[in-house]
């Protein structure tokens, strides 16, 4: 038993130092990409996010939806496709910059969804070595991954190393960017939404939230933390559902509506935006094409200018 | 609990040193903890399904004694065992499948029927135990082994947590005896075990995983995608059952291992068969060999004229498939490879002399096979079939460009391990003890790095279900 030992401290200790060389390593290799969704765009966010008036957070929603130019000249686009809230609040955490527009994307079905834990936040879990506060946020709210991530540090890049390979090789080094990213569906996308909605059936057009409504509490905390962390920055926050084909009942968009004012948040639901079915505007049931984005935006910024939110405030 | 789960290596961690902990010669103590560690492990899932492994467990070990205590009626009591398993599971996994096809069957004679099905859920791992302990009672009929008089060790055997939920089918000819003989630390045996549990993990988080990640949408949906994409989600289906089969495996019997107990082999480098007969010689080896001992053979094998060996090829394919599942997919799966064999046998499948040649013959035909096994219904796997005879579009829908590359680069290494393993024919259960400490320390970090690089988050495991 004692060679058994000794290979299993060998073995442990040799995966600890390796682990370490090769998290240096992709970590060098990460800090210099700037594109790409699972590692660049935060890399870019970090470099803009405490020059700029304006910030779009949330999904690929978010990121297909908004367009910068039309709100104003200092804003980013941070949607990623896949992130939802607990994302969204990892990212806010991580401000410092006072008195900025924050519009966070939001859908009504992640309010109310109960098996909802929070996990898109992992893929941040990387930036929690660098940063003060957003080491906090995971230790509080992921202690098993946290821990997991100081032995193993690697564990942290889980699904990011290729892309950041390929990026780090093949980088143009262009950085200036709005993080929109609109959506030209191809003739093939285009078929296959079609197809999708000639077998569709209206239950399809709809999303099933289980009734009754109950709000999931992790979603609730973590939109406390937004809230919380804005009102210090003294942020003008702003939560949206933007356009969807895909519905939800009146009970749920009250709910909803009643939610975000008891919290005395301003929300807006544009989930029913495009009165006509014009499949020009959409690449799927969830994501505007580029020209129904393009269409929103301008409506949205518009409504946003008006906005008065000392007003809302006091 | 599942194998890639913190709570299983949490599990396994408090396992291994109460079970070592133990002075050797204190077996029954060890099996006592084995037990109970088992029932826990399955109790993680659902406690109230341990109740039907408990009472397979009595009926079987009573009925083992019995058989070799009354010779004269020993043929009743085995048929009481027989027919006990097979009510656990004509019960709670065929159950609605056969009401569901009484149901299709008058429909077609234009009587529409109205007959509730219940809400079953199916036992996980049902199809395993019930089978290992069918042939314990089998066994000891034909007098191949002794009933046991030790109910701990028979009840070890039945639950042992390695191999519960997804095997190896185990035989207590090979069991049995280890439950009740010291248990010896063994380094080479460790050693080996470390590596396999690596690859094992490799092939089911990284590989297996990935390609499911990849491939689910496509066959969740195969009518909306174009000829390519279904075609790369055929092919690629086959690596990821393998993987995620053979990935189970290893790790089940190097777990095993570490603890002292030795375990089958389950999969021999399937994808370097040859012919349709030697791929059955190497894929799911506990499975293949069961229903060859217990079924094939009694039925006369092929002793008794091509005719008859048609037949028995056949049906043990037909309930192959149907061991997989309560669907009329699995049944045509076995189907096919029923009629493949019976054609191979007669004819010669694809010509012998092209062994390269003949992999990738054979690989394409066990590809294709599959899209019965894996399509969620007929329709589906007609669909599908469609789509691939009348091509059309010359793109693959990849979607997500980073899983695609794991899938890739995940198929490379275990391209080279395979490769290696085949080529120098050294099996996998014994490679770590033949690599010197350096390169072994070497390779089991490279794999660990990449599986916590690479690994892919999935629920469980594709045999769960069956």
């Amino acid at each position: 038993m004692r060679q058994s030992i000794i290979l299993t401290i060998s073995l442990i200790t040799s995966i600890f130092l390796v682990d370490r060389g090769a998290f240096v390593l992709i970590n060098k290799m990460e800090n210099r990409v700037y594109q790409g969704d699972s590692v660049g765009k935060i890399n870019y966010f970090n470099s803009i996010k405490d020059s700029v008036n304006t910030l779009i957070l949330g999904s690929s929603r978010a990121a297909h939806h908004f367009d910068p130019d039309f709100f104003e000249k200092s804003c980013f686009n941070m949607g990623v496709d896949g992130k939802k809230i607990a994302y969204v609040t990892a990212l806010v955490s991580t401000l410092k910059k006072a008195n900025q527009n924050i519009i966070v994307q939001i859908d009504h079905d992640l309010l109310f969804d109960s098996s909802y834990k929070g996990e898109d936040a992992l893929s941040l879990l990387h930036k929690s070595f660098e940063n003060k506060n957003l080491s906090i946020f995971f230790k509080e709210n992921y202690q098993k991954q946290f821990l997991i991530s100081r032995f193993l540090k690697c564990y942290t890049y889980n699904g990011k190393f290729l892309g950041t390979s390929y990026r780090f090789v093949f980088d143009d080094g262009k950085r200036r960017s709005t993080g929109y990213e609109p959506l030209f569906p191809t003739k093939s996308q285009k078929e296959i939404f079609q197809k999708i909605l000639v077998r569709s059936d209206s239950s399809d057009f709809y999303y099933n939230i289980k009734k009754p409504l109950s709000v999931n509490k992790k979603t609730e905390e973590f939109i406390d933390i937004i809230q919380a962390k804005s009102k210090e920055l003294g942020s003008n926050l702003i939560f949206v559902t933007s356009p969807s084909l895909k519905k939800v009942d009146e009970e749920t968009k009250v709910q909803t509506a009643q939610f975000f004012k008891e919290k005395g948040l301003f929300y807006l639901d544009d989930s029913e935006f495009f009165k006509e079915e014009n499949l020009e505007y959409w690449k799927d049931f969830t994501h505007l094409s580029e020209k129904g984005a393009s269409l929103y935006s301008k409506s949205l910024s518009r409504r946003i200018n008006n906005i008065n939110f000392h007003a809302l405030i006091n | 609990m599942l194998f890639n789960s913190l709570d299983f290596l949490i599990f396994y961690v408090v396992i291994f040193f109460l079970y070592w902990a133990v002075p050797r010669e204190k077996i029954k103590l060890q099996n006592i903890l084995l037990l109970c560690g088992s029932y826990f492990f399955y109790g993680w899932w659902d406690w109230r399904f341990l109740s039907i492994i408990v009472f397979s467990t009595v009926v079987d070990y009573i009925l083992g004694l019995q058989i070799e205590k009354q010779a004269h009626r020993k043929k009743l009591f085995l048929k009481i065992s027989i027919f006990t398993n097979l009510c656990l599971l004509g019960v709670f996994k065929y159950f609605n499948f056969f009401i569901d096809s009484w149901v299709d069957l008058w429909s077609i004679f234009g009587y529409e029927m109205s007959v509730s099905t219940l809400n079953i859920i199916l036992p996980v791992g049902i199809s395993f135990y019930t089978f290992q302990t069918m042939s314990y009672t089998i066994d000891v009929y034909r007098g191949d082994i002794k009933a046991t008089k030790d109910f701990l060790a028979f009840a070890t055997f039945v639950s042992f947590f390695p191999q519960l939920v997804a095997g190896p089918i185990e035989r207590a000819s090979n069991l049995i005896p280890q439950l009740t003989s010291k248990r010896v630390w063994n380094h080479q045996k460790f050693k080996d075990a470390i590596l396999q549990i690596a690859v094992g993990f490799f092939r089911k988080v990284v590989v297996a995983d990935s390609i499911g990640a990849f491939i689910d949408h496509v066959y969740n949906a195969p009518d909306i995608y174009n000829s390519p994409t279904i075609f790369v989600a055929v092919i690629l289906y086959s690596f990821q059952v393998y993987f995620d089969f053979s990935g189970y495996s290893d790790i089940a019997i190097g777990t095993a291992r570490i603890l002292g107990f030795d375990f089958k082999r389950n999969f021999n480098l399937p994808y370097f068969s040859s012919s349709i007969s030697e791929f059955w010689r190497r894929w799911h080896l506990s499975l293949s060999r069961w229903l060859r001992d217990y079924l094939y053979i009694p039925m006369g094998g092929n002793r008794r004229g091509d005719l008859i060996q048609y037949r028995n090829i056949l049906v043990t394919l037909l309930l192959a498939g149907l061991w997989h599942g309560s669907s009329w997919n699995f049944v045509i799966w076995g189907g096919i490879h029923g009629l493949l064999l019976c054609f191979e046998k007669r004819t010669g499948l694809i010509p012998k002399n092209f062994k390269l040649g003949n992999c990738i013959v054979i690989f394409l035909i066990l590809s294709l096979s599959r899209i019965f096994f894996r399509s969620l219904d007929i329709g589906d796997s007609f669909v599908i079939i469609q789509k691939l005879v009348n091509w059309q579009g010359t793109v693959v829908d990849i979607r997500n460009i980073s899983i695609f590359a794991t899938v890739l680069y995940g198929l490379l290494i275990t391209f080279i391990i395979d490769t290696f393993l085949f080529v120098s024919k050294i099996d996998l259960e014994e490679l770590g003890s033949k690599i010197k400490d350096f390169g072994y320390v070497a390779l089991v970090c490279f794999l660990t790095i990449n599986i916590v690089l690479f690994f892919s988050s999935s629920n469980t495991f594709i045999y769960f279900q069956f």
